[in-house]
This record gives structure tokens, C-alpha cells and sequence, in this order.
């Protein structure tokens, strides 16, 4: 699925004429008619990945995610059987929020407003009173479930009565390009997360093209992501398959770390353990040439999740709508646990590096954002290698349009 | 608690910038924010030339076996980390044309704290 590039020939995105080369429509990043088609059609309908299986390792482990796009609240739960299940974080009784903690370990869950009480499996344990009720079949009033299923241990959920697709089936031959990597072992992550004033759209495309990275980020973004030879970051390979894609983002490995960092690299390296078994954490199929110029193979899992694979880590962006032009954004970085405080001092240099380039590019989504409604512009055009936000353009409008293609 | 227990033994130099021994990112965040130039280039200019003593002394250690002492001196790290993008790369606290500048920072959340 992979499209070498050469840098500077324009080409990659001739390689999928279904996505043509003319501008588009600036209405779907702001029309609030748009967003409710989204709502309805996209986000009611694809595969959502909403955590990891770490977060629920024990039996009685929970956590809820809400989820404003489709006006509900999920509750996701590893039983006593060790099953991992998700429901709709809501009381059979009068609808009550179930659950109101976002995280925790619990054997059974009680209702705040007037006590019924469920197991991890959402069955219905106890209702008080219950002799009151008429004619209370309690086998029937369990928690709602939702579609849930894992891959790569990513817990994704789906909120169609009977999914239209598995999650495999869904992922396709992106799903099948993360296996082989080993994200089990990367179990600590650091987060950032910031409401954001623009569409899930404007900054989900902000980090699905190297084009603004020697213009937003010239500090210091350009001299680790170009090159002399890829002075514009653009991307060695990239390639579409059916909703997902991946592009790799260049890496300068003649970068020189500036006086604090050399140190902090320095003494991680020289500290380092279990050296002799830390093999390549990247698949054979990521960096398939194993070029020296390599930074990171980022993914778009279709609709709103980024996944980047890197050498001995990986980092992820996820984009949830709350409205027409608010996104909650969370970006993550996740490392295996630092054995040593040199490792643990390498890592924390690692995320603020992450969390300074992401000050840089929040602020610009609002600014696109900013402009949108203004109706001056109606168009966006399109570099050759923003083709991934030409692809999501199209994808969207594949699902509102309600003709969406299974992979 | 005298200070000079506040770092190990040997580093009593450094007791001038206890005030940078931070135990969370956002601390450490808000004070880079809350400093001027000068204040974060005293800091970083007695702090870099002694991370090779640092790391002699604690590098190796595991995180949880760290002494309140020890843990001190590696916030002074830490920090060291966040001032050093103030210092080395911008030339002011705030990241240029971030929410930072508006007086947004706050808008940020850094989750794992
Ligand atoms: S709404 Fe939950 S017990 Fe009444
Ligand atoms: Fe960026």
C-alpha cells in the first residue's frame, strides 16, 4: 500500500485519481447543518477508539469516556471473567449517569440517585424496593451494551445496533500494518489535552502534513524533521488504503542536540539497560528501507484517531467534535517504564519536545479556525502532499453522503 | 529539616535554586512562565555544567528509590529540561505563537500530573 516518493516531483497523489486534484469546500469545517450529518452518519457509524487495554489490566478496572459527538457516555469494563465490555453510562431505572468517577476498580456499580446496582458484566444485580415495581423482569434491564472490540490491545467501540463491519475488517491492511509493534510494553503515558477552538477536521489536519514545519515550527521543528535534500518535510512514502493512511515524516540524523539535551542523551545512553535485547520496535513493512533519514510512520485510523510509530516509542493524537468549531484534543506519548532516572530525565525531554511543537500547532488550528466563517475564502487548495487531508475530505463526504466504502 | 539536607551532600552549590526542585510538569511549566530570562539563565547556567555530577550520583538509581534529597536534585533536572527550550531555543518563557502568548496557558492541560 506504500508509495515511495521523490522529493520534490510532485506525483503521490496521482496515484488515487478517486481523490482528484481541485480544491474543496471550506463549508464542512464550520456549517453546523454539516456537523449534524457527521454526527449522524460518521460518528454513529465507524469504529471509535477510545483507550488501551492497560487501562483496564484487572478485573473490576473501569474507566468512562464521554462522548459528546454522539450525546452519550460510555462505560468500559473488564468483568470478573476478564472479558473487556463496554455500555452506555446509563441507569436503567430514570437514566441516571451511572457512573460519574473516570476511572477506577469496582465489582458492582450503584446508582446515585436511588440505589440499583450493577455487575461489571451490566447486569442488573439488585434493585431496592423492588417489590414495588409492577411486574420487574430484572434479567432485562442490564446496562446497554456497545459494540466493543480490541486490536493491537486499542479498545475501539462502535455504536451501531449490529456493526456493519468487525474491527478488522474496518482497519483493513492499516490495522495489519501495526502488528509487530510492540505497543504492550510502552504502558506509561504523558498527556496533553486542550479544548480547542476549531473543527475536529482543522486539527486533525494539522498534524497530517510536514508542509507548515519549517514555516510554524522554524525554531526547532525544521532541524529535526528536514533535511538538505527534503528542506519542506515532505513525505519519503505515504499510501491510502480504503478509509485509513499512513506517510512517514523525515528525520534529520545529522541533527545536532542543543548544549541541555546532548547531556540528558548522553547520559541515557550511557546508562542504559538490558541493551543487548532492545530490538527495532518498528514492523518490517515501516521504514521499509530502512533509510537513516526516518523519523516516524504516522497513521490515521479513520475517523479521528493518529497513531506514530517510533523507534522505541510511539505518540498519538485523537480529535473528539463537541461542536462545530470545538475539539477536544488529547495527545499522547507513551514509553516503557524508565528503569533508571537518566532514562526517566531522556523521556521527560522527549515529551516537552512533543508539547512545544503542539503549543505551536494549537494555536494555528484556532487561527484557521478563526477565519473560516468569514465566507471570504469558500475553498482550500491542496499541496501534493496534503493528500491525506484531501483523503479525510473525501472519506467525510463518502459518509455524509451515506455512500461510505467498506476497505 | 536544615538546608543542607534539602540536596545531598555536594551539591549544597545548587541550594540557591530550590525553587526549581518542582515535583510536576505543571509546576515546573508555570515557573519557567512566571520567571524572567535573567532568573532561567542564572539557573540554567549553574545547572548544566553539574548534570554529569548528578547523573554520577543518582542516574543509575531507580525512581522509586530516590531519597526526598535525591528527588530534589532531580526536579532540578527536570527543569532543567523545561527552561532549556526558554533559554537555548526562544529567547523568552513563552513558546512563540502558542496560546502561551495570550495568557492561554492555562488552556493546556497536561494530563499526567
Ligand atoms: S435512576 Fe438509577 S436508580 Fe433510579
Ligand atoms: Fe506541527
Amino acid at each position: 500500500m506504500i508509495i515511495d516518493t521523490t522529493i520534490g516531483k510532485r506525483g503521490l497523489t496521482d496515484h488515487y485519481p478517486e481523490l482528484g486534484t481541485g480544491p474543496v469546500s471550506t463549508e464542512p469545517f464550520y456549517s453546523e447543518a454539516h456537523y449534524e450529518l457527521e454526527k449522524q452518519r460518521l460518528f454513529r457509524r465507524t469504529w471509535l477508539s477510545i483507550g488501551r487495554v492497560e487501562q483496564v489490566a484487572e478485573p473490576g478496572d473501569y474507566f468512562v469516556f464521554d462522548l459528546a459527538v454522539a450525546d452519550t457516555s460510555i462505560l468500559v469494563v473488564r468483568g470478573e471473567d476478564n472479558q473487556i465490555r463496554g455500555f452506555h453510562n446509563m441507569c436503567s431505572h430514570r437514566g441516571n449517569k451511572l457512573v460519574w468517577e473516570e476511572k477506577g476498580r469496582s465489582m458492582a456499580f450503584p446508582c446515585r440517585l436511588h440505589g440499583w446496582t450493577y455487575l461489571t458484566d451490566g447486569s442488573l444485580r439488585s434493585a431496592p424496593d423492588e417489590n414495588m415495581f409492577y411486574d420487574l423482569d430484572k434479567t432485562r434491564c442490564g446496562l446497554t451494551p456497545v459494540n466493543l472490540e480490541v486490536h493491537e490491545g486499542f479498545i475501539f467501540i462502535n455504536l451501531q445496533p449490529e456493526p456493519d463491519e468487525t474491527l478488522s475488517e474496518y482497519l483493513g491492511e492499516v490495522g495489519r500494518r501495526m502488528h509487530g509493534f510492540p505497543f504492550g510494553k510502552a504502558t506509561v503515558r504523558y498527556a496533553y489535552r486542550a479544548e480547542l477552538r476549531c473543527n475536529w477536521k482543522v486539527s486533525l489536519d494539522a498534524f497530517c502534513e510536514g508542509y507548515h514545519v519549517m514555516f510554524l515550527h522554524k525554531k526547532w521543528g525544521r532541524d529535526t524533521f528536514t533535511t538538505p535534500g527534503n528542506p519542506l518535510c515532505q513525505f519519503p512514502y505515504a499510501g491510502i488504503s480504503g478509509r485509513h493512511a499512513v506517510a512517514a515524516v523525515t528525520g534529520n540524523p545529522d541533527y545536532k542536540p542543543r548544549p541541555a539535551e546532548a547531556k540528558i542523551y548522553e547520559w541515557a545512553t550511557k546508562l542504559q539497560q538490558n541493551n543487548e535485547n532492545n530490538g527495532s520496535w518498528l514492523p518490517p513493512g515501516v521504514n521499509p528501507h530502512d533509510s537513516p533519514e526516518f523519523s516516524f510512520e504516522l497513521m490515521h485510523l479513520f475517523p479521528n484517531y493518529l497513531v506514530h510509530l517510533v523507534e522505541g516509542t510511539y505518540f498519538t493524537h485523537q480529535f473528539w467534535p463537541l461542536s462545530p468549531d470545538r475539539t477536544l484534543w488529547e495527545g499522547c506519548t507513551y514509553y516503557e517504564p524508565a528503569d533508571n532516572a537518566a532514562e526517566r530525565f531522556r523521556q521527560e525531554h522527549l515529551h516537552l519536545l512533543r508539547r512545544e511543537s503542539w503549543l505551536e500547532d494549537t494555536r494555528a488550528m484556532e487561527s484557521v479556525q478563526a477565519m473560516l466563517k468569514s465566507g471570504a475564502k469558500d475553498e482550500f487548495i491542496f499541496h501534493d502532499h496534503e493528500m491525506l487531508l484531501r483523503h479525510t475530505y473525501k472519506t467525510v463526504m463518502d459518509y455524509v453522503k451515506d455512500n461510505a466504502v467498506t476497505s | 529539616m536544615n538546608e543542607q539536607t534539602l540536596l545531598p551532600p555536594g551539591f549544597e552549590d545548587l541550594n540557591l535554586y530550590l525553587d526549581w526542585a518542582l515535583a510536576t510538569e505543571s509546576a515546573r511549566s508555570r515557573k519557567r512562565l512566571g520567571s524572567s530570562m535573567e532568573e532561567m539563565q542564572k539557573f540554567y547556567d549553574a545547572m548544566l555544567p553539574r548534570v554529569d555530577d548528578v547523573m554520577e550520583h543518582l542516574g543509575a538509581s531507580a525512581l522509586e528509590a530516590m531519597q526526598p534529597a535525591q528527588q530534589n536534585l532531580f526536579n532540578l533536572c527536570l527543569s532543567l529540561s523545561e527552561v532549556s527550550f526558554a533559554v537555548e531555543v526562544y529567547g523568552q518563557p513563552e513558546v512563540p505563537n502558542s496560546m502561551q502568548e495570550l495568557g492561554e496557558a492555562e488552556r493546556f492541560v497536561i494530563v499526567h500530573d
